[in-house]
């Protein structure tokens, strides 16, 4: 949920990006950033680790995920509401990059070598700090399945697409649709076949089928989850019954949903509810 | 000025000769200081490792990072990838970004 007419927005979904998409980002408001005409606050990125600087309240990582590199801070004791202390470290850190001065470089360079070579998926906050851009992390975390680097840049390139170019709508010409779903079929057809190991090829006939249906299921969908009023949801398979419609179908209306901050995961990423 | 060092399958190298860019392949024969990786879309680079030679891929699959120059890719780094890794997914991915350029580079 967005409120634009103020200074602090506040942000509820996690974009995925690329560091370009970063380095590119100009326009904030408040201190909130706005990439592709949306606000975003936390964000996913996915790259290597090319350098680290530990000092005593922070880590510094250098983030290179080929599409450029990015310098992103880790506060060791996160004390969320206090601006004082992280003005404090903020200042602290700044000194350190300057004199060198409480760094810790056998640890530094320890954290170096347990992220050589490898991928890692970093979750964070980006935000905009004396005039410069503030990446602080959340999470950074190795990966293991290397799939996850393939699916971060087509989610990426996926959300970019959305953004700029809107998801379907009615008020939208024929051949502006179909350029946008064909762009957009490839794209979840790709993810898909990285996500799942089930044969995917009914997806883009299902969507073509479903171009007049789609806007009136995901409306009953939207109304389905909001009327469940149980702590755990209602389930995809609830949801797929309910709606005579197939799993696959509704994940792609609940991903949208979740994407946008209307409804939520409970129990498992198969329980939703909406966030009204 | 973009830092940028995109990823690419075979048939985009002829763009990028003196660049550096990343590669993703399968490990194949070692030839000395070489070694030959397989990439996603079927073709075959040579990749010099004389500079990272004390590192040894520690898996199947492998990111190699180095610089394109006169049909051989000279490594800088690399990076491990799981044995899962769907060739054919990322082969697209690809494809994908070298027409969204403007959030890759």
């Amino acid at each position: 949920m967005t409120n634009n007419s103020n200074e602090n927005v506040i942000v509820r979904t996690i974009t995925p990006l690329t560091i370009r998409q970063i380095q590119l980002s100009t326009e904030s408001e408040g201190n909130t950033f706005k990439i592709d005409n949306e606000f975003v606050m936390n964000v996913s990125l996915v790259g290597t680790v090319i350098k680290v600087l530990d000092g005593n309240t922070y880590t510094n990582y250098t983030i290179d995920d080929g599409t450029g590199q990015l310098k992103i801070r880790e506060f060791k004791r996160q004390k969320q509401n206090n601006m004082e202390e992280e003005e404090e470290q903020q200042q602290q850190q700044q000194q350190q990059e300057e004199g060198g001065e409480g760094e810790n470089k056998s640890k530094a360079k320890e954290i170096e070598n347990a992220f050589e070579n490898k991928y890692v998926r970093i979750i964070g906050n980006l935000k905009e700090y004396k005039n410069q851009k503030s990446f602080s992390v959340s999470k950074i975390t190795e990966i293991t399945d290397s799939n996850q680097i393939t699916t971060h840049f087509l989610e990426a390139i996926l959300v970019h697409l959305q953004r700029i170019k809107g998801t379907l709508k009615k008020e939208q010409t024929s051949s502006q649709n179909s350029q946008i779903k064909e762009e957009k079929n490839e794209i979840k057809k790709e993810t898909n076949n990285n996500n799942n190991n089930n044969n995917n090829n009914n997806i883009i006939t299902q969507q073509n089928t479903n171009q007049i249906l789609g806007l009136a299921l995901k409306d009953k969908a939207l109304r389905l989850i909001s009327s469940n009023q149980t702590s755990s949801g209602i389930s995809l398979q609830e949801l797929a019954k309910e709606l005579k419609s197939t799993e696959e179908e509704i994940r792609e209306i609940v991903d949208f949903f979740l994407d946008q901050g209307q409804i939520y995961i409970t129990i498992d990423d198969e329980h939703f509810r909406s966030t009204d | 000025m973009s830092s940028a060092t995109p990823r690419i399958n075979f048939k985009y190298l002829s763009e990028f000769e003196g660049k550096t860019i990343r590669i993703v392949g399968k490990v194949g024969e070692k030839q000395g200081n070489n070694v030959i990786l397989h990439t996603t879309d079927n073709g075959q680079v040579i990749v010099d490792r004389s500079n990272n030679l004390e590192k040894n891929y520690q898996t199947n699959n492998v990111e190699v990072l180095g610089v394109w120059n006169n049909n051989q890719l000279s490594e800088l780094t690399f990076f491990n990838l799981s044995d899962n890794f769907d060739f054919d997914t990322h082969n697209q991915m690809i494809d994908l970004s070298m027409k969204h350029k403007e959030i890759f580079m």
